[in-house]
């Protein structure tokens, strides 16, 4: 394991993380940063890959963008959506270069737990995964 | 490349087969159910990730006709003669109306004959379109194709699916196979579909059989049919070739034609 600041400290059960986005540098930049933080990543680019993971995969948390290539550029919202029609207990984290207040308010009420506006520094990142992780999902 | 094209890009799908056992007299091959793997390293090497994907991509016809067709060329490499079951979404049998012609000509290139073939039906998502499927389904019956209608009890294979599809064999969810030892809902479950199986002249056939336990319980239990890890893990051509079961039914066939 790599040196980072919020290193989980048992690999063994470190929480299990899916990061969705289409741009594969920020993929990559996100894997390996969480990964060397010791949790256990995923990464899916597409808004379907990202369903079909959580329809099968128990996660802790879920980093999505708001905007993955596809159709109408609001499928992190899609993907909160079908989360949350079977799984409660995965937290979950938009980002979003396009944020306003509305949107947010549409985020939460289908179930993110956190809405982020990008860019947003690897560091602050972590220190939100760690927060949502740290806390029990009461509901939806 | 799109995560979908990957899918057609040759080598990324493997074709892997499992045997059915039939435990009638001694426990022999009955037949092999193909299975598709997607590309390794992927999140696809899990089926059940990758045809959920499919799904939602709504290309069930495309990719089922794919997978048919890569388990027919590696059948084709295992020279035995036995049952060859493949999976088919009813939305492909229903929406793909080439696919019945297509596939009866694909056994006919391949000398496999029909009355040795089942189609598997999976479904997901209903409504799916009653007619055309059934009409896609008499045709296959005309040409003596078995029908199966896959993960019985669970999802939307139910009594209707039952009903509009009239299956020669009901594959048994392995939730129902699970602990069912323990599980007197489990046991009447099984009950109910051995007796409904007799009244429709079709079949059980169990699925995921983990242990000598549960294969003895389904027996007891009028299940004769059997698949699951307690006889033989999906695997690949290469490796079903030595498969005792395999090696089995070809020595039993040549003994029928030295006779």
């Amino acid at each position: 394991m790599r040196g980072n600041a919020f290193a989980v400290a048992v690999v063994m059960d470190a929480p299990r993380l899916l990061i969705v986005d289409d741009e594969e540098p920020i993929l990559f930049a996100l894997s390996d940063y969480f990964t060397g933080a010791g949790y256990r990543v995923d990464c899916a680019r597409e808004l379907e890959e990202a369903q079909a993971l959580v329809a099968h995969v128990p996660y802790d948390l879920l980093v999505a963008d708001l905007r993955l290539t596809g159709t109408h550029g609001a499928e992190g919202l899609e993907l909160v959506t079908f989360l949350r029609r079977t799984c409660a207990a995965t937290r979950v984290i938009l980002l979003t270069a396009y944020g306003s207040s509305a949107l947010e308010r549409t985020a939460r009420a289908r179930g993110a737990d956190s809405f982020v506006n990008k860019p947003i520094a690897l560091r602050d990142l972590a220190l939100e995964i760690a927060r949502l992780l740290g806390q029990a999902r009461t509901g939806t | 490349m799109s995560l979908l094209s990957k899918l057609f890009f040759p080598g990324s799908i493997t074709p892997v087969f499992q045997p059915i056992v039939s435990t009638v007299g001694s426990i022999h091959l009955h037949g092999l159910e193909a299975l598709s793997r997607g590309p390794r390293g992927t999140h696809f090497e899990s089926a059940d990730v990758m045809f959920d994907y499919v799904r939602l991509k709504g290309v069930e016809p495309e990719v089922d006709r794919r997978c048919i067709s890569l388990a027919v060329d590696a059948f084709r490499e295992l020279e035995v003669e036995t049952r060859l079951s493949f999976n088919v979404h009813a939305k492909t049998l229903a929406c793909d109306a080439a696919f019945v012609p297509d596939f009866l000509g694909l056994l006919e290139r391949h000398r496999i004959p029909a009355k040795s073939i089942t189609l598997e039906i999976v479904e997901h998502s209903a409504p799916w379109l009653e007619r055309e499927l059934c009409a896609a389904l008499e045709r296959l019956r005309s040409a003596s194709v078995s029908i199966a209608l896959d993960d019985v009890g669970s999802g939307h294979s139910n009594f209707k699916m039952i009903v509009d599809t009239k299956p020669d064999y009901l594959k048994l969810d392995r939730y129902f196979v699970r602990e069912m030892k323990h599980d007197l809902h489990r046991r009447a479950i099984v009950d109910c579909l051995v007796s409904l199986a007799a009244r429709t002249c079709s079949r059980v056939v169990a699925e995921g059989v983990s242990d000598e336990e549960e294969m003895e319980a389904l027996r007891s239990r009028g299940v004769d049919l059997l698949q699951g890890f307690h006889f033989a893990r999906p695997a690949p051509v290469s490796e079903l070739r030595s498969h005792p079961l395999v090696i089995d039914a070809r020595s039993q066939l040549r003994g029928q034609h030295v006779r």
